[in-house]
């Protein structure tokens, strides 16, 4: 079993933090499963079973992928409660895959931007996160369906003719690819229409769940949107559901940050809201992480909108906001600096990020001459 | 004022009533908590004693309904046996992980991917699946001259509806070629 401390992967941020810029569509997660053939599924299956499938599954993993491309391959039951409490606030595990045990294992690789899971709700799991936009938004289903081929051919896959891939939902049988786009929509969130966002999204079939939060409460203006559950012959039209959803939700976005622009009233929010934000990054003596969050989105919505100034290169802005992303996570202030208080982590998160903020990113309100 | 209806047996306001219409013909049968309960009217099992029903005190009209109401009862709980005797043929267990239909019909999750043929009748409505790469290599070693255009003209389909005309001449020509040879 290769191993590394899960700490250590916090020397990166996750790949979808790092491409946190000021865009819309910041990216998109394809999502895969499979089941092999002749084992029970893991929710039906004993420890044996699932060894036994385990066993085959790395074995082929090793021959899909190179062997040192996984920095983490860890049975669950291997890793502390704080250590899935670091890895679920990363967002590379599920509160459900966090409580199990025996046979489940993780795998993240090097560049943090796929992981796979053996015995979660399926046999195995590939979940890939790719950056960009509605153009690789666009072939995310076709690239993902060519990537699919290669665990086809790669490992026994259970399968029949007719139906598609077999699961342990029946409902989700067929293609066996999700598709889930990351959000940023600080513009709809100050115009108060996240409430509408997330009915109109539901409307439309398609789950709309708040990024780097565990709980229904958004954090930070990030959302991921989730394609419908893909099945039988629907497969073509429920992705062109999801795009058009996608597409219709940038332009209200832009339509939103339009109108704080252009209205009195909603420009002078937008300018306290930045002021706020940036005294809370820069002089907070004690922070909590979701209060953090906030005041991210809006540093960055006001570096889009060029509200706010800083003469360092962008690509250096999305490291240090990616950062302060994740080394004042709760989980991580608790195994790299062993803060087990609320209060320690608050006022060492502070600390953490006056330094980030103040000395590495200084930003200022341009002067207006008016 | 309302009229309050009383039991036929006894005479005591009535709270169960049962009503049935048989030829335009409307016919009632009110009973109290009591009546009804020492007439075993709460437990439908004991619909059967037929016996404990018919009175003497009640009249010829609801005799008959009543007796209607019986066969009714009756003739219904023979279709659900025969029902479930017709399911009994069927396999209500997976042979390979021995998972119950039961336990799918309540769960909606399976055991093992043996369970879609033990159960098929369950799945007889998931449609075929045109977009699917191709058979997986357990299925066939090589895909079929016939699987690669159906996959082919799948993504052909979907470089037209996405207007990339170029990644669709290129497939069209990949589905040209492959049908020459």
């Amino acid at each position: 079993m290769r191993t590394c401390h899960p700490l250590e992967l916090c020397n990166e941020p996750p790949a979808f933090i790092r491409s946190c810029d000021g865009s819309i569509l910041l990216g998109h997660n394809t999502l895969m499963e499979f089941n092999l053939r002749g084992h029970p599924f893991p929710g039906w299956s004993e420890a044996k079973d699932r060894l036994l499938v385990s066993k085959q599954i790395l074995a082929g993993l090793d021959k899909l992928f190179s062997p040192d491309e996984w920095i983490l391959q860890a049975e669950m039951q291997q890793l502390t409660r704080e250590e899935r409490t670091l890895l679920l606030e990363r967002e590379q595990i599920t509160p459900t895959m966090a409580a199990r045990k025996d046979g489940v294992y993780v795998l993240i690789n090097r560049s943090q931007d796929t992981l796979a899971f053996i015995n979660d709700e399926e046999h195995l799991m590939i979940q890939t996160y790719h950056p960009g936009g509605l153009e690789e938004l666009r072939d995310a289903r076709r690239a993902a369906l060519t990537n699919q081929r290669r665990f086809l051919k790669g490992l026994p896959v259970a399968f029949d003719g007719r139906i598609g891939l077999l699961f342990s939902d029946p409902y989700k049988s067929g293609e066996g690819i999700w598709v889930a786009a990351l959000v940023y929509l600080p513009g709809l969130m100050l115009s108060y229409q996240n409430h509408n966002l997330v009915d109109s999204m539901s409307d439309m079939g398609i789950l709309c769940l708040p990024a780097l939060s565990h709980t229904k409460k958004e954090k930070g203006d990030l959302y991921w949107l989730c394609s419908p559950t893909t099945q039988y012959l629907r497969e073509d039209a429920d992705y062109e559901t999801f795009l058009r959803a996608i597409e219709e939700l940038c332009e209200r976005e832009e339509e939103a940050r339009r109108d704080i622009m252009s209205a009195d009233s909603a420009y002078r929010s937008l300018l306290n809201e930045l002021e706020a934000a940036l005294v809370t990054l820069e002089k907070s003596k004690s922070l909590s992480y979701r209060s953090l969050l906030h005041a991210l989105s809006m540093l960055r919505l006001g570096l889009t909108l060029g509200e706010l100034e800083t003469d360092v290169p962008e690509e250096r802005v999305c490291q240090i906001i990616a950062r302060a992303y994740t080394q004042t996570m709760p989980s991580y202030l608790q195994l790299a600096h062993n803060a087990q208080t609320l209060k320690k982590r608050r006022s060492l998160r502070a600390e953490l990020v006056r330094k980030l903020i103040s000395e590495e990113l200084r930003i200022r309100i341009p002067s207006t001459e008016n | 004022m309302r009229a309050v209806k009383r039991c036929h047996i006894c005479g005591k306001p009535a709270s169960i009533f049962l009503t049935q219409v048989v030829e335009g013909k409307t016919r009632d049968l009110a009973l109290c908590e009591e009546c009804a309960r020492k007439k075993g009217i709460f437990d439908p099992r004991k619909l059967s004693l037929a016996e404990q029903f018919f009175p003497t005190e009640l009249s010829g009209d609801i005799e008959q309904f009543l007796r209607t109401m019986i066969e009714e009862s009756f003739s219904h709980r023979e279709e659900e046996e025969e029902e479930q005797f017709a399911e009994a043929d069927e396999l209500t267990e997976c042979p390979s992980c021995h998972y119950k239909l039961e336990d799918f019909q309540n769960t909606g999750l399976l055991g093992c991917p043996d369970c879609y043929k033990a159960f098929a009748a369950e799945f007889e409505d998931l449609g075929s699946n045109e977009n699917l790469a191709d058979t997986p290599a357990h299925e066939e070693s090589e895909p079929s001259i016939a699987a690669q255009r159906e996959h082919l003209e799948a993504m052909l389909k979907y470089a037209v509806q996405r207007e990339n005309y170029e990644e669709a001449a290129k497939l069209r020509d990949q589905i040209r070629s492959l049908s020459s040879s």
